[in-house]
């Protein structure tokens, strides 16, 4: 067993194949060898690791992906599909869904940081830039000129 | 204002991603040809500026223009690029004889200048409807990128579109080293190009190869040892030259589908070729006069084919076999479909063509394992003895064959489906027989059929290697005795008879 002490100070206990699916902490255990010393995690909270670890749980027994795997992914056309679970998994509000992401992407653990950016592209797309930045609250910070020159920029990429 | 704006975004949740996380959104945002960059651009300053510090939302090259190309040529830095320039055909009115550029070919032409340097990241290339006499001279460099090529021309006429005459060097060089699929259509690159080295995919499609033979197409496949897919349609090349040929080794094929105007080199490439991981093989020949459907399947002498294909089992393989005469197709074979995996279904057009099918079955039932095959149906072949003899050796192999079904041939099949001297007894395990008739059946030979293979079933161990026949459905036109009807129902627990003289009241 692994124990994972969180930002917030909040201790989890869980298997090593599960804490092993976040590539940092299997590094960090094949470094420091058998020990019961608990391993920090100073940028994720207690109710962010939850949840990552829920989905490490889930997806324990896959194998992980190889370093081959990441080299081919670039030469494949990449798709948004998410599988069911993940996408039950991922209904969270935007901060959580942030939150998951970041601590994907900290902890190292590759395909959930790809369910967690497949999401917010599937937000994304279809919608334009006023719905986009409704959807997250975001200002326009163009000025009309900018904003009128952009556009212009643009007009080939629009038939694209 | 507009700074107050800039700073207020810094307290948005999504702000608080990296820009490597924003690209890798933005990336599988743009990755369907349905959403462009252009809202992601327009969103707010700091989304722009990671959609243009994004090489890779950049790399895809279309016919827009020349100034949307050098824009991305910039934006995509050192990106792999795929370039498509789909360009429509001009019509009827287009005159495809003449070596003057069309406009599309012009536009092309404005645009490749632009790409040419930077040719060493190029890695998909579709090009539809540029002749090669316009692009062939332009690609003269190495691409010791590119991964697919897709060249393409849609026009419907005799023109088969080859290198331009003298062409002195070989496309890109003759360096493509990471050339994976290769999809020609009406475009006939000569086979002694080294673009057809070391492919995965690689699709001709109504392409003329002249004078090439299918001993030098298969010195092509020679040179694939990682093929996995082979799709020839209507393709045009010679017949093998005389001499030996040695095994094409082809352990990662898994799907052939073939269809060349020569039977011969059809049956040629076929026998040559050992794919022990074939999952679909879909052939479509057009016989010529004098010309039998076996002389397409490889022969049962060809021992590499034979030693290979015997390995596959029928009902796993996706068969299809069509075959046509002057243009109309006579017979249609179906193996290993979704539907009905351990099933084989057998179609022909006329009652003709015992000719033309002469030695077929035995062919496939020597060729093909079958062993495993649980159902056989059959419709409209010939009612012809040879015929039916020649399928008997088929049946012969069908150990689990457990429902036959026959429309509209052979009114002697009862008398095939009986044990003959030291012969094994055909199909040992059939339960479930249908036979659609509109010729006389003898019902006493149903009757003694069904006899005899109820008594080799209770004479065989445990009935584990026979089974005596448990449904046996009749459509018939012309009526059989009462008697007989009789008999075949104490006989056969599952029983019916329908006259088609009663279907049609």
């Amino acid at each position: 067993m692994v124990n994972l002490v969180t930002s917030d100070n909040e201790s989890f206990t869980v298997e090593k194949a599960v804490a092993s699916r976040s590539v940092l902490i299997k590094n960090m255990l094949e470094d420091v060898g058998e020990s019961d010393q608990p391993i920090p995690l100073p940028n994720v909270t207690a109710s962010v690791l939850k949840k990552v670890l829920e989905y490490c749980d889930h997806h324990k027994n896959e194998p992980m992906p190889t370093s081959e795997d990441l080299a081919a992914e670039d030469t494949r056309k990449r798709t948004t599909d998410i599988g069911e679970w993940d996408q039950k998994f991922i209904q969270v509000d935007q901060e959580m869904l942030f939150e998951i992401i970041l601590a994907a992407n900290y902890l190292d653990i590759k395909p959930l940081l790809d369910v967690g950016c497949k999401t917010v592209a599937n937000m994304i797309k279809g919608k334009t830039p006023e719905e986009i930045r409704k959807l997250f609250n975001i200002v326009n910070d163009f000025t009309p000129e900018e904003e009128a020159q952009i556009k212009k920029e643009n007009e080939w990429a629009e038939d694209r | 204002m507009i700074e107050i704006r800039s700073r207020r975004n810094q307290h948005t949740p999504i702000y608080h991603l990296p820009p490597e996380i924003y690209s890798r959104i933005f990336e599988f945002a743009c990755s369907e040809i349905d959403f462009g960059h252009g809202p992601i651009m327009l969103v707010s300053k700091l989304w722009r500026e990671i959609a243009l510090g994004t090489p890779s939302l950049w790399t895809k090259i279309n016919q827009s223009g020349a100034f949307c190309t050098a824009t991305c040529i910039l934006r995509s830095k050192n990106a792999p690029l795929e370039i498509a320039f789909l360009y429509p055909d001009l019509g009827e009115d287009g005159d495809m004889s003449a070596t003057a550029c069309t406009p599309h070919e012009e536009q092309f032409k404005e645009q490749v200048v632009l790409l040419m340097p930077h040719i060493h990241r190029w890695r998909c290339l579709t090009l539809e409807n540029i002749r090669p006499g316009h692009f062939w001279p332009e690609f003269c460099m190495a691409a010791p990128q590119l991964e697919t090529l897709d060249l393409s021309w849609n026009y419907d006429s005799d023109l088969q579109e080859a290198p331009p005459p003298g062409t002195p060097h070989d496309l890109f060089a003759g360096v493509t080293p990471r050339l994976r699929s290769l999809q020609l259509e009406q475009i006939s690159i000569p086979l002694h190009s080294s673009i057809y080295r070391g492919l995965v995919e690689l699709t001709l499609d109504d392409v003329n190869l002249h004078d090439a033979t299918a001993d030098e197409f298969l010195g092509v496949l020679q040179a694939c040892p990682r093929l996995e897919s082979l799709h020839l349609a209507n393709v045009s090349m010679l017949g093998p030259t005389p001499g030996p040929q040695s095994t094409v080794d082809l352990p990662r094929l898994s799907s052939i589908y073939i269809h060349i105007e020569s039977c011969r080199a059809i049956r040629h490439i076929l026998s040559y070729i050992a794919s022990p991981s074939l999952k679909s093989l879909s052939t479509s020949i057009n016989l010529g006069n004098g010309e039998a459907i076996h002389d397409v399947l490889p022969s049962n002498t060809a021992a590499d084919f034979t030693r290979t294909m015997g390995n596959i089992h029928i009902d796993r393989l996706n068969f299809r076999l069509s075959a046509f005469r002057g243009g109309t197709k006579f017979l249609n074979i179906v193996g290993g479909n979704k539907e009905s995996p351990s099933a084989l279904s057998i179609w022909g057009s006329s009652s003709s063509l015992h000719s033309l099918l002469g030695g077929l079955f035995s062919h496939l039932s020597s060729t093909f394992n079958l062993r495993a095959l649980e159902a056989i149906s059959v419709d409209g072949l010939p009612d012809s003895d040879v015929i039916l003899t020649d399928f008997r050796q088929l049946l012969i192999r069908c150990y689990e064959v457990r429902r036959l079904e026959f429309k509209g041939c052979w009114s002697s099949i009862p008398i095939s489906l009986r044990p003959v001297g030291a012969e094994d007894l055909p199909c040992p395990k059939l339960s479930e027989l249908s036979i659609s008739s509109s010729t006389p059946i003898d019902g006493w030979n149903l009757i003694e059929m069904v006899s005899i293979r109820r008594a080799v079933f209770e004479c065989s161990q445990e009935g584990e290697d026979a089974a005596a026949i448990q449904m046996l459905h009749i459509t018939h036109s012309h009526p059989l005795d009462e008697e007989v009807i009789q008999l075949l129902g104490t006989l056969v627990p599952q029983f019916s008879y329908t006259s088609l003289s009663e279907l049609d009241v």
